[in-house]
């Protein structure tokens, strides 16, 4: 008898499997539009430090953070689409996609605290 | 419901407790903007605001008892209550710039304070914490349902009704339950924290008068917003036994919030174009 292991496609039918390919085209468009805000981003920062304000070094810190949160981004649009492209090995890409993304909101709540504090020290000073 | 997703009776209970919290959340929220409110204007030396900010402090503690007791009217009454102060502090925000950043113009609208970073602060935290209040009163499913218990009624089954269950059920690895699991409460971790930084953004915005800063606190805190859109949905599927219909809303409810996502980060991209101009300027 031939051995029996968990399924790894979904069995979806093939308009249920374009759920992915959307997925994977939006989530590229925000990977690209995270990687032009960070790019700005660090020419903000750049142009505040020549400006004689090293507050620029804080945005050069997000730029960076923005760069990585978009490449985590577009590896997960990069499984969404494998999810999409290969029927037999679907599940395997859709979890990725999930496991992308929780990596993708840790980056993101970094950013989001790290922007909450500065802007409270604006705020109160 | 399909057996292959949860036990509705916890989800329930879990679902009216978290009412409950954000309930009592709410209405502190309320009360401290309002004590804060009380406290500049006495120190301005306004009589007229100080009588005004006691009044709402008696209103805000009389209504907070009467909606803990689940009555339908306190729940009407509140929400007219919160309709009128956001009407109260949006006016203040928009005499403030009207005014090019004088905050005798907010008098009118029921805020005097002694500087005009302050009373713009107050205006921009009093404007956030009633529209929290407003949202919960009117469109949280788990606040209504507590109020329905506290009224001694049953609540409402919470529960992705739009979607019919496949009861096909998705095995998953350890690997994959813990994505599952991580991918929604840090996702409403971020939507949260992305609300208070454009929140701060707001107020930093006003109280330099800067315009730019103010559309992009406003930006960055609707950005939190729509993430916290397809948080019920993830945060619903169950690890361990995970129905392949919901997995499948859950993918297209993430499509629908990256779609939404692309405007507003082009929005934020525009901004930033700006600020660097301006830089030159």
């Amino acid at each position: 008898m031939p051995p029996t292991g968990p399924s790894l496609s979904l069995d979806l039918q093939p308009e249920q499997r374009k759920t992915f390919a959307g997925l994977a085209a939006q989530m590229k468009l925000v990977a690209f539009l995270l990687f032009a805000l960070a790019g700005l981003s660090v020419i903000l920062g750049i142009v505040q430090i020549f400006q004689g304000s090293w507050a620029g070094l804080l945005d050069i810190v997000i730029g960076g953070l923005l760069k990585v949160s978009g490449l985590v981004m577009l590896t997960a649009a990069t499984s969404a689409g494998y999810a999409n492209d290969v029927p037999d090995c679907d599940k395997i890409h859709a979890f990725n996609v999930l496991g992308d993304l929780a990596i993708f909101y840790k980056f993101q709540f970094g950013l989001g605290a790290l922007l909450t504090l500065i802007l409270a020290i604006k705020v109160l000073f | 419901m399909s057996a292959s997703t949860h036990d509705p009776a916890n989800e329930d209970s879990a679902q009216v407790d978290l009412g409950g919290r954000l309930l009592v959340l709410g209405l502190m929220l309320m009360l401290v903007i309002e004590s804060l409110l009380a406290t500049a204007a006495l120190i301005q030396l306004s009589f007229v605001h100080v009588v005004i900010g006691i009044v709402s402090i008696c209103v805000a503690l009389y209504l907070s008892n009467w909606i803990y007791t689940g009555d339908r009217p306190a729940r009407k009454v509140l929400l007219g209550w919160t309709g009128l102060q956001i009407f109260l502090a949006g006016g203040a925000v928009l005499a403030y710039f009207a005014a090019h950043g004088e905050h005798e113009s907010m008098r009118v609208f029921g805020i005097a304070a002694p500087t005009n970073g302050t009373a713009i602060s107050l205006a921009v935290v009093k404007l956030g914490c009633y529209l929290f209040l407003g949202y919960l009163l009117s469109q949280s499913a788990s606040v209504k349902n507590f109020l329905r218990v506290k009224a001694g009624r049953e609540p409402h089954a919470i529960e992705p009704a739009s979607i019919a269950p496949s009861g096909v059920v998705v095995a998953t690895a350890d690997k994959d339950k813990r994505a599952v699991a991580e991918v929604g409460t840090w996702m409403q971790a971020t939507g949260l924290i992305l609300i208070v930084a454009g929140l701060l953004s707001v107020i930093a915005g006003a109280r330099h008068a800067s315009r730019i800063y103010l559309i992009e606190g406003a930006l960055i805190a609707v950005l939190g917003a729509v993430m916290l859109g397809p948080v019920g949905v993830l945060r619903q599927l169950s690890p361990d036994q995970l129905d392949r219909a919901f997995l499948l809303s859950a993918f297209g409810q993430l499509k629908a919030l990256y779609k939404k996502q692309v405007a507003i980060l082009g929005g934020l991209a525009i901004v930033a174009v700006v600020m660097l101009v301006m830089l030159f300027r």
